[in-house]
């Protein structure tokens, strides 16, 4: 059969049956448009969570944890090495296929707090347990205002000092506790990751009546300061060193920077570490990051990085994929069976349509239809029905996310991470929604169809 | 040596319902040439639509050998069924089996929906009407016309295509005598103009006595043929 036939019988048939075709097409457009509407949600849910909140293209990987020493060990006296990633191996680790960066950490092996904000906010504000890191200056350097600087201050010593009454306005005394004295120093630079900063400004701030910072606050303060409490903590005091205080101020904002923390040279912690924790593992660091090319490189690194000894040390990301591709799979899966009520209808009125045209069939076969001819009219008219009503509930998710946009804009509070958006809609996802509603409508038609393709033409002419 | 319209060689057609099986026909072996005019008579359930759907390459059930114009059937796939039925054959129905949600016009240019080439139906079309005298009529639809005057649309459907051959299941059947008469006398003007092959089945003596030969059929054999060589 010519297609310009087949065009017309079909446009014949929808526009005869458009009733019990437009029924039935209307399941496949409500379950697409939830399908459709359940997917651009997950889909932006991800890309907000894995994209900002926990980046999935890199990984945090960290030295095994070592099994408890058995008493054996202890007796025969096999002293543990030293934990940490050389750094050989985080050489060996940046020439990994699929690694395109990698950033060597080093924690602060002693408790600290933090207090300061008084000049900026008018008021002091702190925690007494402040987590913090060290990181290489290059790496941070690039995400750095024109004019700060994330260097270690003591590149640049000032006069020698025994307070910080002795140095300039700026400066603070930098002297390690029992040392005679120490040198006056610029505020140690910290910067913090945009993570920090959203859950500041949408949740700390708000709550305690402050005002939100930003990269032009901080542009315009030239840095908060605040002052790094070493040594001691709520959870106690180091193990070494005695507890005292070091200026510092932010000066950047930088995805790199860890998390919820300070995050400081790595020269200082070094420097810090030995004071507070005493000379070990002094080549290594605590951990090491390495940022993918691509999300889907992340399991490969892993998988190569066990050779090294190192595992990854914050799985948050992967449970978040998971916990996220579990729910939107859930509200699919109720979506699907939308889809298969309708599929269902579809089957019910193909069957009876057909029924209804069985002289109709059985005349076109007289004329030269075959088969095959008649079972592609019938599919025809399936798959434009699919197509339709998947097309149309695209569009009815798109209007419908349309619609709680809005609503979430005016209605609801700024929260950390609030997206301008709660739904993405690439066109593959409304091509895809398109053709599950085809799939769908000719799964339900196919019975139908076969039918109609099998109708013995001489049983329905021939007057018995 | 042109081969016959018709050749059958041993036709069955045996139905299955449940465990018994009932031969419709029953070892029918004759020729038709072409050009005659035949009537098929027979009792009711002697054979006769199983005949016809036979020969008319709709059911392809049978057993035996069934030549159209020198093919074997049991030879020819699905397509070449379907173009053989849509150019060689046509079909004219007891209940004429016109669709009414189409026009005449619509109507008779449907088997155009079948053509391997287009060509221009609407124009074909009103020339078949013309042929049954129906063209002022080209834009009703079917129900609004008399029997007689449905059954000659049902004809200029069949025949659209020009086929050699038309094959006609009691066309009169649903008529009263008078418009019965009209389209017996219209299908001897067919059988005469184009030198084509008629069958028709008929319970109609007047009908059946105007043909060239008279199969008579009784529990699918035949039981009497005028034209038997
Ligand atoms: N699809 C079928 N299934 C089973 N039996 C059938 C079928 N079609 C026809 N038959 C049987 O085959 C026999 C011949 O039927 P057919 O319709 O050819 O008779 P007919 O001569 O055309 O009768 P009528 O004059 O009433 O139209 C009948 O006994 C009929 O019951
Ligand atoms: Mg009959």
């Amino acid at each position: 059969m010519r297609a310009s036939s087949l065009g017309r019988l079909v446009v014949g048939e929808l526009r005869r049956s458009r009733g019990a075709l437009g029924a039935s097409g209307f399941g496949i457009l409500a379950g697409t448009a939830a399908l459709v509407f359940f997917l651009a949600l997950g889909l932006q849910v991800r890309a907000v969570l894995l994209g900002q909140v926990f980046p999935l293209d890199r990984v945090e990987l960290e030295p095994a944890a070592k099994p408890e020493p058995g008493l054996l060990t202890l007796l025969v006296g096999g002293g543990r090495s030293p934990a940490g990633v050389k750094q050989e191996t985080v050489e060996r680790l940046g020439r990994m296929p699929g690694v395109s960066a990698v950033f060597p950490r080093l924690r602060f092996a002693f408790p600290s707090g933090a207090f300061g904000g008084a000049e900026l906010i008018g008021r002091e504000i702190g925690t007494h347990e402040m987590l913090a890191e060290g990181l290489d200056a290059r790496l941070i350097a690039p995400d750095l205002e024109a004019g700060l600087s994330f260097e270690d201050p003591l590149r640049k010593p000032g006069a020698a000092c025994k307070e910080d009454g002795d140095c300039e306005k700026e400066q603070y005394c930098e002297r390690a506790s029992g040392a005679p004295e120490g040198v006056c120093s610029a505020p140690v630079p910290v910067v913090v990751s945009p993570y920090l900063v959203e859950l500041f400004n949408k949740g700390l701030a708000p709550a305690h009546g402050l005002p939100p910072v930003g990269k032009t606050l901080i542009q315009k303060a030239r840095g908060i300061t605040f002052r790094f409490q070493l040594g001691v903590s709520m959870m106690g005091k180091a193990r070494a060193g005695a507890p005292r205080s070091a200026k510092a101020r932010v000066v950047g904002i930088s995805p790199n920077a860890m998390d919820l923390g300070a995050t400081v040279p790595i020269e200082v912690v070094r420097r810090w570490n030995q004071e507070f924790h005493g000379a070990e593992a002094a080549g290594s660091y605590s951990s090491v990051v390495l940022r993918m090319e691509r999300p889907d490189q992340v399991a490969t690194v892993i998988r190569m990085a066990e050779a090294e000894g190192l595992v990854p040390r914050d799985t948050r990301a992967r449970d978040v994929s998971v916990l996220i591709a579990g729910v939107i799979g859930l509200l699919a899966l109720v979506a699907g069976v939308i889809l298969v009520v309708a599929s269902s209808t579809i089957a019910y009125t193909f069957r009876v349509l057909v029924n209804e045209r069985r002289v109709e069939i059985g005349v076109y076969r007289s004329l030269g239809a075959t088969p095959g001819d008649i079972g592609a009219w019938w599919l025809a008219v399936a798959v434009v029905v699919g197509l339709a009503g998947g097309g149309l509930g695209g569009g009815v998710a798109r209007a419908l996310a349309w619609v709680i946009d809005l609503l979430a804009r005016e209605k609801l509070p700024d929260f950390p991470f609030k997206p301008a958006t709660f739904f993405q809609f690439p066109g593959w996802l409304l091509a895809g929604g398109a053709a599950a509603g085809a799939l769908f409508a000719l799964v339900g038609a196919v019975a139908g169809v076969r039918q109609a393709a099998r109708l013995d033409p001489a049983k329905a002419l021939l007057d018995p | 040596m042109n081969p016959p319209a018709f050749r059958l060689q041993d036709l069955r057609r045996i139905y299955q319902e449940g465990d018994t099986r009932r031969a419709a026909l029953d070892g029918l072996s004759l020729d038709i040439e072409r050009g005659s005019f035949v009537a098929v008579v027979g009792a009711s359930g002697s054979g006769k639509s199983t005949l016809l759907a036979v020969l008319g390459a709709l059911d392809r059930g049978y057993e035996g050998r069934v030549e159209v114009l020198g093919q074997d059937l049991a030879r020819l796939d699905e397509r070449a069924l379907g173009r053989l039925r849509n150019a060689t054959l046509g079909f004219v129905f007891q209940s004429f089996h016109l669709l009414p949600h189409l026009t005449v016009l619509d109507n008779v240019a449907s088997p155009a929906l079948f053509a391997d080439e287009p060509f221009d139906a609407a124009q074909a079309a009103l020339l078949a009407l013309r042929q049954v005298g129906l063209e002022d009529r080209a834009l009703d639809r079917p129900q609004h016309l008399s029997g007689g005057q449905r059954q000659r649309v049902a004809l200029a459907r069949a025949l659209l295509r020009s086929p050699p051959i038309l094959l006609c299941d009691e066309p009169t059947g649903n008529l009263d005598s008078r418009t019965g008469a009209e389209v017996i006398a219209l299908l001897e003007r067919l059988h005469q103009e184009h030198q084509r092959t008629v069958i028709v089945v008929t319970h109609e003596e007047r009908l059946a006595q105007r043909a060239q030969r008279r199969i008579a059929l009784e529990d699918g054999r035949v039981k009497e043929d005028s034209g038997a060589a």
